[in-house]
């Protein structure tokens, strides 16, 4: 076992690339959450100096995926580490949304970026799924339609994702943003956002925040019938109500499907 | 003897392996439970509502596929009808007096045999497969959601380990929750239970740690709600055997 990969409270491997800038592990990942506007928050992140993608500048890594079926062994970790570039005073990091779905990736994150912050962002989780399943027909069309749906749901269990990335993670801080917030009033949550990656908001002009949308799917987005819809708010109202007496910044009154659920405590 | 169709009189579901098969085949060896009457036994006819609307004509057709003769009771099997959350809400209208039979079985199997099974279909099978694989383990949840639907006194649990390794007890619990007569349960052929455990399906250390702290929290809800489940059953959860189980002897 390398030593890095075992040693969350050490400090982590640094090397110098030859264009001068140094690799290591990522400052930061964002974990969650697919269809929720973390294209958009990641490339506006992105327009600030002392923010950097990976080399590649792919935005979703999907890294862990594959060690679900295999070790992780220390060789991949290091090639994980030489991802991400950067110059001093800058943070760098990846955003693969399915991560904190996916129940096997919080604990390679704990050997692979101990010391990695975390972000998600929620948006509403039928919306959320309405957005989702075009685009997953769209990457494959031959799936089974009640797999791909059944898989939507099971996305929008954000409580239960959250605890457990807690449970597995206990010392990664982890900043939940909701994409409705940042979309209604983007700059206090912009603000938020670097502050707590540890970089001054202040350093460079507020980038327009309209630019850097990623792809919408508003024109595939069926509309939903009452069966489903009920179904939909029965699974996961719970979660969303956890999820509000979890985390202080969700307010189910944005989410017009929860709205109910947050009229006491956010009036 | 005069038949009428009408909506099942039972629907059974979990356990997506061949135990359930294996069981539902054991039951249909009663002498007064019936299939629909197409053979069809496993009729994922609420998997295409998560698509579409259901409506009176299609719970008519459902209904057409059950037939009744007096003292007997009909229905089916579809193993996914437990996972998908859609289901129970359209069950309780497409059935509402329909009694449920779920199986559930050691989670952590459950997830290897469904990568086993899956891995040779599935392109992609790290990424959703794997997921989809524990979430259909979440056997609190999923039971949570269905009492919503149908209340906890027309719905029988059993633990597929449990079936196994006494099925006449279970059979004869099952035939008492189902209304027939628990006594003809006990001239079942014996057939042997199809293997739960394949052995070619690895779980690397930090995909089993995963494993089992993602579904630790579901199978200590399942024990307080669920009696007769012996969580002594599944080694890996073992310690979790609290709450008003009624441990096999």
């Amino acid at each position: 076992m390398h030593p890095c990969c075992n040693d969350p409270g050490g400090r982590l491997a640094r090397r110098l690339t030859d264009d001068g800038t140094t690799t290591g592990p990522p400052d930061f990942i964002g974990v969650g959450t697919q269809r929720s506007g973390t294209t958009w928050w990641f490339r506006t992140l992105l327009l600030h100096p002392a923010v950097n993608a990976p080399h590649s500048g792919i935005k979703e890594l999907h890294f862990f995926r594959r060690f679900g079926a295999q070790e992780l062994e220390p060789d991949e970790v290091q090639r994980y580490w030489e991802k991400f570039p950067r110059v001093p005073g800058q943070v760098s990091g990846e955003w693969t949304p399915r991560y904190m779905h996916d129940f096997w990736a919080p604990r390679l994150i704990r050997r692979a970026a101990p010391e990695a912050k975390l972000l998600v962002m929620f948006r509403d989780p039928i919306e959320r799924l309405r957005s989702g399943i075009p685009k997953e027909f769209d990457r494959d069309p031959t799936q089974l339609v009640e797999d791909v749906v059944s898989d939507a749901i099971e996305r929008g269990r954000y409580a239960t994702q959250l605890r457990f990335l807690r449970e597995e993670l206990p010392d990664a801080p982890v900043l939940v943003l909701q994409y409705e917030k940042c979309v209604a009033d983007p700059e206090p949550q912009y603000r938020r956002t670097l502050e707590f990656l540890g970089v001054d908001p202040d350093a460079a002009p507020l980038p327009d925040f309209a630019e850097r949308k990623g792809s919408s799917q508003a024109r595939h987005k069926k509309e939903l019938w009452p069966d489903l819809r009920d179904s939909l708010v029965d699974v996961l109202e719970e979660e969303v109500a956890e999820l509000a007496a979890m985390e202080d910044e969700i307010d189910p009154t944005l989410w017009k499907h929860f709205a109910h659920l947050g009229q006491a405590s956010h009036a | 003897m005069p038949e009428r169709s009408g909506p099942p009189s039972f629907v059974g579901m979990g356990f997506e392996r061949a135990g359930a098969e294996w069981w539902f085949d054991r039951l249909l060896a009663h002498p007064d439970v019936e299939p629909p009457h197409d053979g069809v036994r496993a009729m994922h006819f609420f998997d295409r509502f998560c698509a579409e609307a259901m409506t009176a004509d299609d719970v008519a057709d459902y209904h057409r596929a059950f037939r009744h003769r007096d003292g007997a009771v009909t229905g089916e099997w579809t193993p996914r009808y437990l996972a998908d959350p859609w289901t129970p809400r359209l069950l309780a209208r497409a059935a509402p007096e329909a009694k449920v039979l779920v199986m559930v079985a050691d989670p952590v199997e459950c997830f290897r045999r469904a990568l086993h099974d899956r891995l040779e279909t599935i392109e992609e099978p790290h990424l959703r497969v794997m997921a989809d694989a524990a979430d259909r383990s979440r056997y609190a949840t999923h039971l949570r959601r269905l009492h919503r639907h149908v209340p906890p006194e027309r719905v029988l649990v059993l633990q597929y380990e449990r079936c196994a390794a006494d099925p006449a007890a279970e059979l004869a619990r099952t035939s008492a929750f189902l209304g027939v007569r628990p006594d003809a349960a006990g001239g079942l052929p014996d057939v042997e239970p199809p293997p739960l455990v394949p052995e070619d399906v690895v779980l690397w250390p930090d995909v089993r740690a995963s494993l089992l702290a993602a579904l630790q929290p579901e199978v200590e809800a399942l024990a307080t709600t669920v009696e007769h489940l012996d969580v002594g059953l599944w080694p890996d959860f073992a310690q979790s055997s609290t709450g008003p189980a009624t441990a096999a002897a």
